[in-house]
């Protein structure tokens, strides 16, 4: 009985090689698809529109209000954020306390519990049990303004805290110790040394956290409701323009996100990456 | 002046047990052991950065133990020189002026002026980033020496360098050291760094502090095993192997003040051997031993011998091309009796 012939070396380097190029066209195959999906998505919405009709939409006095009332519920969700989660991520990062696991896993639970059930544990807290002492104080926060900003607040301020905890943590806590050695007391080493050189970082999570506000719908809505020009954001917008088939003002809201979203990637990337995307 | 009194601290990875220890002012010491003796923790414990779980720190008879850091007035320079990297050379040399509110000018002159002793003045203007480790080091002692402080405190400073920088730095240490009237307390892992710039050295392994002394005294009567393996000490015999029968140091020293006890191990430096071609005195310890390996280790040479136990001597160039040594070689060995040191085995 003869013996098989032994592959050639060509042979071998050739099956190789084709194995590395369907190992590489694989992996760029999944990308490109990704990229595809994503830019079709973009592309429809566009194309969806033109110019004057985006605009009359856009200009029109509701979604005005609605980019107002986003805007300024954001930028102040973001802030409130942003002052806490400074300190409190600072103790995270630098004291050990009895229970930290049950406080860490605490903070994360707004990241993980479902958007609407955050809403409606928010409307049982602020309505059922603190609704009627809040409101004799003149704060009703259920379906106000003022609840978008809590809403907001609560989905955002676990990834202030996380993203300026890792932007601290990311300090060689040797150089806080040391300018302690040269003089500092504990507020002048971190406002010298350890904030300054986390900065970006901060910086990064606070447009991270403001773009997270900036699409908020699910809390929102369940915790707010969603009346025209008084609690309509323009996720709610969008929302309610849609379900009643006004899609050109959807689209231009839509699109409005979406500028402000690429301008939130932008800064972000160019910050350098740091704190956390998601 | 610093004086670390019964320092007893536990951080997981790294604990001390009991650790006392003085440094007297003018002193350069060096505080010696292997990687993960607990070195580190006790120089941060002296600055502040640690506070011991017990015992207490003494500042020239004031207990420190409760000050922080920034109320201490200790010098520090830690292992990698936390040079801060967003503050070029003169803000980093400046920073402490800054913290103690020293006016821009008179901060500006003492900075040039320490910057000048560590002849790093035309780097002033530079980014900390771009620095070599040399100059990382030096920028890193003159942020500590613009401060005045009398007790500096340094961390490794010279284990990332290379040998020259390392041999010039040694240098200026030294010097600094002399001409500032500083009081140094120096962490090393490298015993040899010891020679170059320490009056005393302890020795810590394992979170004890084995052995303190002038230098002279531990080199030459090293108390323990673990000091004199540290030491780099190559002949120390434990009772176990004094007892085999080939061993001809324990049979030999039956019936002299060296007779080895129970719990002791017999230590002999290899530079207190002597080996010859011709028939030794007979004062001391001699015997006929086998030449089993000869190295080259610059200065010097390393010859290995098999005497029943191995024996290391070393020998001078000249004393080993007049002796012409090739493996396999009988020689004769002759020791001094008072080289025999005894150590405690532990």
């Amino acid at each position: 009985m003869s013996q098989p012939a032994a592959p050639m070396a060509t042979e071998i380097a050739d099956r190789h090689a084709a194995r590395e190029r369907l190992f590489r066209y694989s992996a760029i195959g999944a990308l490109a698809f990704e990229v595809v999906f994503v830019g079709a998505v973009v592309v429809a919405l566009i194309a969806y529109t033109d110019v004057r009709t985006f605009l009359k939409a856009a200009t029109a006095d509701e979604t005005l209000f609605s980019i107002k009332l986003t805007l300024a519920t954001v930028t102040i969700s973001t802030a409130v954020s942003m002052l806490l989660a400074v300190p409190a991520g600072y103790a995270l990062s630098n004291y050990r306390f009895p229970f930290s696991s049950v406080v860490d896993t605490l903070l994360d639970l707004p990241i993980v519990l479902p958007p609407v059930a955050a809403g409606f544990a928010l409307l049982i807290l602020f309505g059922y049990y603190l609704g009627d002492p809040m409101e004799e104080m003149g704060l009703f926060l259920p379906h106000s303004q003022v609840g978008i900003v809590v809403a907001q607040f609560f989905a955002t301020m676990t990834f202030a805290v996380r993203s300026v905890r890792a932007a601290l943590e990311s300090v060689n806590a040797r150089l806080p110790a040391v300018a302690r050695t040269l003089g500092s007391n504990q507020w002048r080493a971190f406002r010298r040394v350890t904030l300054p050189l986390a900065r970006n970082g901060i910086i990064a999570g606070g447009v991270l956290s403001w773009a997270r506000c900036l699409g908020l719908f699910g809390p929102v809505v369940m915790f707010c409701g969603a009346t025209r020009y008084r609690t309509e954001i323009l996720p709610t917008s969008i929302f309610l323009n849609n379900s009643i088939g006004r899609l050109e003002e959807a689209v231009a809201g839509t699109l409005i996100l979406l500028i402000l979203a690429v301008v939130t990637l932008v800064l972000f990337k160019r910050l350098g990456n740091q704190g956390f995307l998601f | 002046m610093l004086e670390l009194s019964n320092i007893s601290i536990d951080l997981g990875q790294f604990s001390l047990h009991d650790v006392s220890f003085t440094v007297e002012e003018g002193e350069y010491v060096c505080l010696a052991g292997p990687t993960g003796a607990g070195k580190t923790v006790l120089l941060e414990c002296a600055a502040g950065l640690h506070r011991p779980d017990r015992g207490r720190v003494l500042l020239n008879g004031r207990d420190i133990t409760d000050l922080p850091p920034e109320r201490r007035g200790i010098g520090y320079v830690p292992q990698d020189y936390a040079l801060f990297p967003h503050m070029n050379v003169l803000e980093n040399i400046t920073y402490g002026l800054v913290e103690r509110e020293t006016p821009s000018k008179a901060a500006r002159d003492k900075a040039e002026s320490a910057a000048g002793l560590l002849q790093i003045s035309h780097l002033l203007h530079r980014d900390v980033t771009t620095l070599s480790g040399g100059e990382r080091q030096r920028v890193a002692l003159a942020r500590t020496l613009v401060l005045d402080c009398k007790l500096l405190l340094l961390d490794e400073p010279l284990s990332a360098l290379d040998s020259a920088t390392t041999k010039e730095l040694s240098l200026y240490l030294a010097e600094i050291h002399r001409r500032l009237n500083l009081t140094v307390l120096h962490v090393t892992h490298d015993f040899t760094e010891a020679f170059s710039l320490a009056s005393h050295i302890a020795i810590c392994h394992a979170g004890r502090l084995l052995q303190t002394g002038t230098l002279r005294e531990v080199f030459t009567k090293p108390i323990c095993r673990t000091v004199a393996s540290f030491l780099g000490i190559s002949n120390i015999y434990p009772r176990r192997d004094q007892e085999a029968a080939s061993c001809p140091l324990a049979s030999r020293l039956e019936g002299t003040d060296q007779r080895p006890l129970d719990g002791y191990c017999i230590c002999i430096r290899p530079d207190q051997i002597s080996i010859g071609r011709s028939e030794p005195s007979p004062d001391g310890l001699a015997f006929e031993a086998v030449v089993r390996d000869v190295r080259w280790m610059g200065p010097t040479h390393e010859v290995t011998l098999d005497a029943g136990v191995p024996l290391v001597a070393t020998l001078s160039r000249q004393e080993h091309e007049a002796l012409g040594l090739q493996v396999g070689d009988p020689i004769q060995v002759s020791i001094d009796t008072s080289a025999i040191h005894m150590l405690e085995d532990r």
